[in-house]
């Protein structure tokens, strides 16, 4: 066997550009694989780490009214309860000192920071919040300009101080701060109760000595039924979906984590699948180019085994060399994207680890795709007989239905017919490289198409629907007439609404009582024929003026709760007052997720409010960003100077609808990102597909570019031929891709992410992917094509017609 | 053994027919043939081109199989044996020579002489490589040994082919237009070496156009039609390498 494993590694050693391409495709393969499994690995067990550092709760709810410290410390005696702890929370306007515009913040504080129990903050640097001294989250001086030594001005409800900040906190555990949009400061109680007037707790957790599921669902019962007796209602708070209870071994948005690499998984996998498909494209190439030799093996005594085995180490030493080449750039891509996480969830780095489980899937793939793809090929090889092999030295060619068509096309130049003669020739190559780059096509323009969706959701989508530019929500009742006509004073705006938007809750009709699963919901009470916000109606109608007990309420809730037209649920308001409504129309808004719409007037009459809002919605006529933005700080200080004071961050999050836009655009450009560099990596394997199937072709044809040449074709016209082989397979892979990422993308936008992120997505297909991916397979094409063509130019005469 | 004497019969070649199947239909190559070879034997086998040498050659090393009759070479029923069977039979058994070398490009012309030897397994590894560089050496390329193919002549990759074609020591050697590709002072060489072969006691079957050489071979025999034309014998001044009558003409029709 030493000559055929000579054999093996001249092979692999003096073909350098063609085991450059086979080991190319298998190792990014491996590498996307390793990247997503890495990846999540790393990322999962940093998260998870961290998580069980900081002493998560095992229970965490929202509180309303807030706990007063003795209702707190009852707590503590409820089975179950090992030790509860109470937080308070509040939004607060900042700057800094000297500065004029305010910005928004959270400011967090708890019973006593020295002796923390669950969901520890560590300092960081400094001293932990003192009277008067305040401590800010790490971070905060890159994202938002404001960090140790520095101070501050805080106003809340009309109340403004001013604070040093003496230390430097860090939530163990992950915390994403870059998706808050705002800092987030640490006061000490006295501090926080002198600002903001208040000392109670509206959240608190509690722990058990040991954590069980069913013993915790068992005093979360216990501590409803405190709660009901005290007359306070709680929420779960746990991102991303609002959990009341979670087990400390299982971090926050671990589902979320798994949804979005399984997607990236997939995708994976599709990966590995092309580089199946291109390696079994190279290695029937390598047999039918050794196909005498193979002949001549058999003639002087060789047995099928044998051959096999011959080209079975080929095969083997690409595979452990794409494993060599795989392994390090997959655990480098591995951590690259655990830091990335890292950074978005203001985690400590634990360094550089490689994932063992992924490390081994890398080399299992490495070195099994290659051996599945060559498998057919090489027991086909080993199959042929001696006769076959040995006496075929002539320019030959098949006859089949391309040939026959391409012949019938006599008005067509001649270098085209042979170019599409040429690509099709051997059919079996070109459907595999078709396919090949079909799918790479299909997932780059799914990826971009998700890209449009989420920016279309955001974007067009949910300004078609919220049509005003900016938005304010006071902080007490006020005459809507007020309101209106005081925004109206400012020059830049043209028209003024008010709503009446209230919190409460919602369930369904034949629910007797009130349960902890019922909707959290926000009651948006506006005119029906509201200017501000225009619709997308899914089912039913929209309300109308003459609608009493009529509601609208959004698709993902009637998708939570299954509730559709037709459907009597009842309200409760905040000062637990109920009334039933009947749903008559279920619409789309990207923005409101589990609000209830009803006309202003029926709110107010439910709410003995007449007369009375607490929300602007308005339009200006300058509508830039930067106008909408100053108009709304202009109206924040109007209404300031007569008494009627604003929340910092209006109904939605931010005063303008264009920050709104923005941010929840940014928010998932990680998303993006991460399928942008499964992107990338298929976009790359495509290419060395086509360079080298278009490479094979050359050699294979290298008697035929010989006679060409002998017959007067230039250089030049080799080259051009293929350059265009590689065109045309690029562009007919495009016109199949096309259709079908169209699908393609609209179900993983609509249903994966949907799924994954608990949000709707809208879809609507935009030509800019397709035209993105026809351009960069036209640019792959030509450059994959470039060493062949040419290689293709540099064969002689001489050499191609000799044995 | 000289020609006269009574030899053990190596090639027994029966009643053999062979047709193709092609797109237009059947095309006899072969058509009723029969012939027999002893031990020792030199034979030119001639005609016309497509007239069916190579496809006699290749019933007989077993890389084709006849449609009728029988194949026999050192006793064994050529065309009974299935595909590793007749690899493992004709790497013991015949040395081909083909007339573009068909050496291995990718392996010294030391390798590829050892190549029959590692397939049959009939050598430890240090056996192979001495005699591989012993063939080399009995065929001039003793200082060539670890070239490959494309870096030496023509003449010298045919000589390595024979070389290779030796190397498991068959009694059968099977050349195909062996001088086909090489200028005529190189075959002139080649034949030389064919002949040398012949004294050491290998029968030799040889494809050739060449009428230089055929006159020089002790039997010839000639193809048409896939019949058997001539068969006959040379006298015994043949080896002076003058032409001579012959002393046998047999037509199988």
């Amino acid at each position: 066997m030493t000559s055929l494993l000579s054999k093996a590694w001249y092979e692999l050693w003096n073909k350098k550009a063609r085991t450059f391409q086979v080991v190319m495709v298998i190792a990014l393969g491996a590498i996307g694989i390793g990247l997503v499994i890495g990846g999540r690995n790393l990322i999962a067990g940093t998260i998870a780490d961290q998580w069980r550092q900081a002493q998560p709760p095992h229970i965490k709810l929202g509180v309303n009214p807030a706990l007063t410290p003795e209702q707190l410390r009852a707590l503590e005696r409820i089975d179950g309860v090992y030790q509860a702890e109470g937080l308070l929370n509040a939004s607060v306007e900042w700057r800094l000192a000297g500065d004029t515009e305010w910005q928004t913040a959270l400011l967090e504080s708890r019973q006593d920071f020295r002796d923390q129990k669950m969901e520890l903050v560590n300092l960081v640097s400094g001293d932990w919040p003192s009277r008067n001294n305040f401590g800010v989250i790490k971070t905060a001086d890159t994202l938002y300009g404001v960090g140790e030594g520095q101070s501050i001005e805080v106003r809340v409800n009309e109340r403004t101080r001013e604070y040093t900040i003496t230390g430097t906190l860090k939530p163990v555990g992950p915390f994403p701060v870059v998706f808050l949009g705002q800092p987030v400061f640490y006061a000490d109680q006295s501090t926080f109760t002198r600002l903001t007037g208040r000392n109670t707790y509206d959240t608190i957790q509690t722990r058990d000595l040991v954590f069980s599921q069913a013993g915790a669902e068992a005093t979360d019962l216990a501590i409803q039924d405190y709660f009901e007796d005290i007359g306070v209602d709680s929420v779960g708070v746990l991102f991303p979906f609002q959990s009341r209870i979670v087990p400390p071994d299982i971090p926050p948005a671990a589902e979320l984590l798994n949804a979005i690499f399984l997607i990236l998984g997939l995708i994976g996998v599709i990966i590995i699948t092309m580089g199946i498909f291109l390696v079994y494209n190279s290695i029937n190439a390598i047999i039918t180019q050794q196909v005498n030799q193979i002949g001549v093996m058999k003639a002087i005594g060789a047995k099928s085994w044998q051959v096999f085995l011959g080209y079975f180490a080929l095969v083997l030493a690409f595979g452990i060399l794409a494993a060599l080449v795989s392994i390090p750039l997959g655990s480098l891509g591995a951590r690259g994207l655990q830091a990335l996480f890292i950074n978005l969830l203001n985690l400590e780095d634990p360094g550089f680890s490689f994932d063992l489980a992924a490390v081994s899937v890398q080399v299992a793939v490495a070195i099994a795709a290659p051996i599945l793809a060559a498998l057919l090929p090489l027991l086909a090889g080993v199959r042929i007989t001696v006769q076959q092999a040995i006496n075929n030295y002539g320019l030959t060619g098949s006859v089949g239905l391309v040939e026959m068509l391409v012949a019938r096309l006599r008005r067509l130049p001649y270098s085209l017919l042979l170019i599409i003669g040429n690509t099709f020739r051997n059919r079996r190559r070109a459907l595999l490289i078709v396919v090949t780059l079909v799918m790479a096509g299909v997932v780059f323009m799914m990826v971009l198409g998700v890209n449009d969706a989420t920016r279309y959701t955001f974007g067009q989508k949910l300004t078609s629907i919220h049509t005003y530019q900016l938005n304010l929500q006071f902080e007490e009742l006020a005459r809507s007439r007020r309101l209106e006509n005081l925004a109206l004073t400012n020059p830049n705006v043209a028209d003024a609404e008010s709503w009446l938007v209230l919190p409460g809750k919602a369930r369904p009709l034949d629910q007797e009582e009130q349960q902890v699963t019922d909707a959290r919901i926000r009651m948006f009470g506006l005119p029906p024929s509201s200017s501000m916000y225009q619709p997308d109606l899914r089912e039913g109608r929209w309300l109308s003026a003459f609608d009493q007990r009529a509601v609208v309420i959004t698709q993902r809730l009637a998708s939570e709760k299954d509730w559709g037209v037709g459907d009597t649920i009842t309200l409760t308001d905040t000062l637990e007052r109920e009334t039933d409504w009947q749903v008559v129309g279920i619409t789309y808004d990207p923005l409101a997720s589990s609000d209830i719409f009803m006309p202003l007037e029926a709110l107010q009459q439910q709410q003995r409010s007449r007369g009375l809002t607490n929300t602007l919605w308005i339009n200006t006529f300058n509508g830039t960003p930067d106008a909408a933005r100053n108009t709304a700080l202009e109206l924040v200080d109007t209404f300031d100077f007569r008494k009627l004071g604003t929340t910092p961050s209006g109904t939605f999050g931010n005063l303008t609808t264009a920050e709104i836009v923005s941010q929840t655009q940014g928010g998932y450009s990680l998303i993006f990102q991460l399928l942008a560099i499964m992107g990338v990596i298929i976009a790359v394997v495509g290419g060395v597909g086509l360079s080298g199937v278009l490479t094979l072709n050359v050699l294979e044809r290298r008697r035929e570019i010989g006679v060409m040449q002998s017959i007067g074709a230039s250089s030049w016209r080799v080259i051009r031929l293929s350059i265009g082989e590689g065109v045309l397979l690029g562009w007919v892979s495009w016109l199949i891709a096309l259709p079908l990422s169209i699908p393609a993308a609209y179900l993983l936008a609509t249903r994966g992410l949907s799924l994954a992120l608990n949000q709707q997505l809208s879809y609507q297909f935009t030509p800019i992917g397709a035209l993105i991916w026809l351009l960069l397979i036209t640019i792959l094409a030509v450059i994959a094509s470039a060493l062949p063509a040419r290689s293709a130019a540099r064969v002689s005469v001489r050499e191609s017609l000799t044995y | 053994m000289s020609q006269g004497e009574q030899a053990a019969k190596i090639v027994e070649i029966v009643e053999v027919e062979k047709t193709y199947q092609v797109a237009g239909g059947q095309v006899p190559v072969l058509k009723d043939l029969s012939l027999t070879v002893d031990s020792g034997e030199f034979i030119a086998i001639t005609g016309p081109s497509g007239n069916g040498k190579s496809t006699l050659l290749n019933m007989i090393t077993g890389i084709d199989r006849p449609t009728n009759g029988e194949v026999k070479v050192n006793g064994t029923l050529v065309n009974a044996m299935n595909e590793n069977h007749l690899a493992t039979w004709r790497g013991e058994n015949i040395g081909i020579i083909f007339q573009f070398f068909q050496l291995l490009p990718a392996l010294s012309l030391e390798q590829n002489v050892q190549m029959p030897m590692e397939f049959t397994g009939k050598y430890t590894r240090r056996e192979r490589r001495e005699r591989a560089l012993h063939l080399l050496d009995m065929v001039g390329l003793a200082d060539q040994a670890y070239k490959l193919p494309g870096m030496v002549s023509g003449g010298q990759q045919q000589r390595a082919a024979i070389a290779r074609s030796l190397a498991n020591d068959p009694p059968l050697l099977i050349a195909d237009e062996p001088t086909g590709n090489l200028d005529s002072k190189t075959a002139e060489s080649i034949f030389e070496l064919f002949l040398q072969l012949n004294t050491q006691g290998k029968t030799l079957l040889m494809v050739t156009h060449d009428v230089n050489l055929v006159q020089r071979i002790p039997r010839i025999v000639e193809i048409r039609d896939g019949f058997i034309y001539c068969d006959s014998i040379a006298a015994p001044d043949v080896f002076t390498m003058e032409p001579s009558e012959s002393l046998t003409v047999e037509r199988s029709r």
